[in-house]
């Protein structure tokens, strides 16, 4: 989902710079798919939560913050399709994008560090972090971020080469 | 350089005496304030502590979104025109910001007295909580006024205003709430002056922003 973010945000500032409406269909298109993965994570997560943490929202602050970047993006695609004009939704939605993303993406990141969580990793002190995850578990987890990114990636180039055959105008 | 600062100074004169004469928005929210408060006094009476914190950062929220929304809804296109040609997009929007920073404290302020009267003063230590008031009035302010200009953008649509807004909003909300529990009774925080950095940080950065990715929301 993340990587799927930031591949919106430098294609939006690369637009930016450029004016390349190109830029402009990779950075929605990968606007897209990340809503779509942060739904699903955000989805399974709260099924498991259901019955491990005996509550489907719960106030951990990764969830809630996970909540809000999936509302953003949505926000975003709202945006997107409330402005007719393909340059000017470009430029807006670009200009909403790069501020979004700096905003909130790096808070996401520095709240949860702050306030205790349900996940691993965030005891109060870093020195017992390691122990919280078992070895075997690390084993599967690390891998299967790994996966589920590359999977994430090979979905955007899905959508955009869809794109680029519905555009064939912009892409010539 | 001087020539900048003349514009800035120039630009919320004219927004200023703009709503001394008019006063639209001054009285329109100043109404907006008094009802709600007045309602949730009808409802519920004198809320507890906790209740009463959430409640007026949430009326907090929605007197930004009405304050704000206004300040771009009132140029209409052709005013827009008249001023590209005058003055250079940074000193439009630093004037902007400015204008709606001092709008808000006022009504941060009013917010807080019409609060008192209505819900009543659960606070130990009221300074500290005023002063948060005005910083949270200052971040609201700052963020919905870049947000007021992509939505004047985009066909002045108020409601993508709150749409847009909103998710951007939570997280300094949550901020603002927890940093001003500290008001109600004395607990102990930690972290309580890495939230003050953070608080802002934000702000710094929604100025930063703003500045550089206005120019190119301007071109049209």
């Amino acid at each position: 989902m993340y990587t799927m973010f930031t591949i919106s945000v430098v294609n939006s500032l690369l637009y930016l710079s450029k004016y390349d409406l190109r830029r402009d269909v990779y950075a929605s298109s990968a606007a897209r798919v990340g809503a779509f993965f942060g739904v699903l994570g955000f989805a399974t997560g709260s099924l498991w939560a259901t019955y491990t943490w005996g509550g489907t929202l719960t106030d951990d602050p990764k969830q809630m913050c996970t909540a809000i970047a999936i509302l953003i993006y949505l926000a975003y695609l709202v945006l997107r399709i409330s402005i007719h004009d393909i340059d000017k939704r470009a430029r807006i939605s670009a200009v909403f994008n790069i501020f979004a993303f700096a905003l909130l993406i790096p808070l996401t990141y520095i709240i949860p560090r702050m306030v205790d969580s349900l996940h691993p990793g965030s005891a109060t002190t870093p020195g017992f972090a390691s122990k919280d995850t078992d070895g075997g578990m690390k084993m599967v987890l690390y891998p299967a971020f790994i996966g589920w990114t590359l999977l994430s990636v090979w979905i955007y180039t899905l959508v955009v080469r869809y794109k680029k055959l519905e555009l064939k105008n912009i892409f010539k | 350089m001087k020539s900048t600062i003349h514009q800035i100074y120039t630009l919320v004169r004219k927004d200023l005496v703009l709503e001394l004469r008019q006063q639209y928005a001054f009285y329109g929210v100043l109404l907006y304030i008094i009802s709600t408060v007045f309602v949730i006094n009808l409802m519920m009476g004198k809320p507890d502590d906790k209740l009463w914190n959430a409640l007026f950062w949430v009326i907090q929220l929605f007197v930004a979104v009405n304050a704000i929304a206004k300040s771009f809804m009132q140029e209409n296109r052709g005013r827009l025109l008249y001023f590209y040609s005058l003055t250079s997009p940074r000193a439009f929007i630093a004037a902007k910001l400015i204008y709606n920073v001092i709008l808000m404290m006022l009504m941060s302020l009013i917010a807080l007295v019409c609060s008192f009267m209505f819900l009543g003063n659960p606070l130990n230590n009221t300074g500290y909580f005023v002063g948060i008031v005005l910083l949270g009035g200052t971040s609201l302010s700052l963020l919905f006024t870049v947000l007021a200009a992509i939505a004047a953008q985009a066909n002045h649509n108020a409601a993508l205003m709150a749409v847009m807004g909103f998710p951007l909003m939570m997280p300094m909300l949550m901020l603002l709430a927890n940093v001003s529990l500290s008001a109600f009774v004395t607990v102990y925080q930690p972290g309580l002056p890495k939230m003050f950095f953070l608080l802002g940080g934000m702000d710094l950065l929604t100025i930063a922003l703003t500045m550089v990715l206005f120019p190119f929301l301007w071109k049209d």
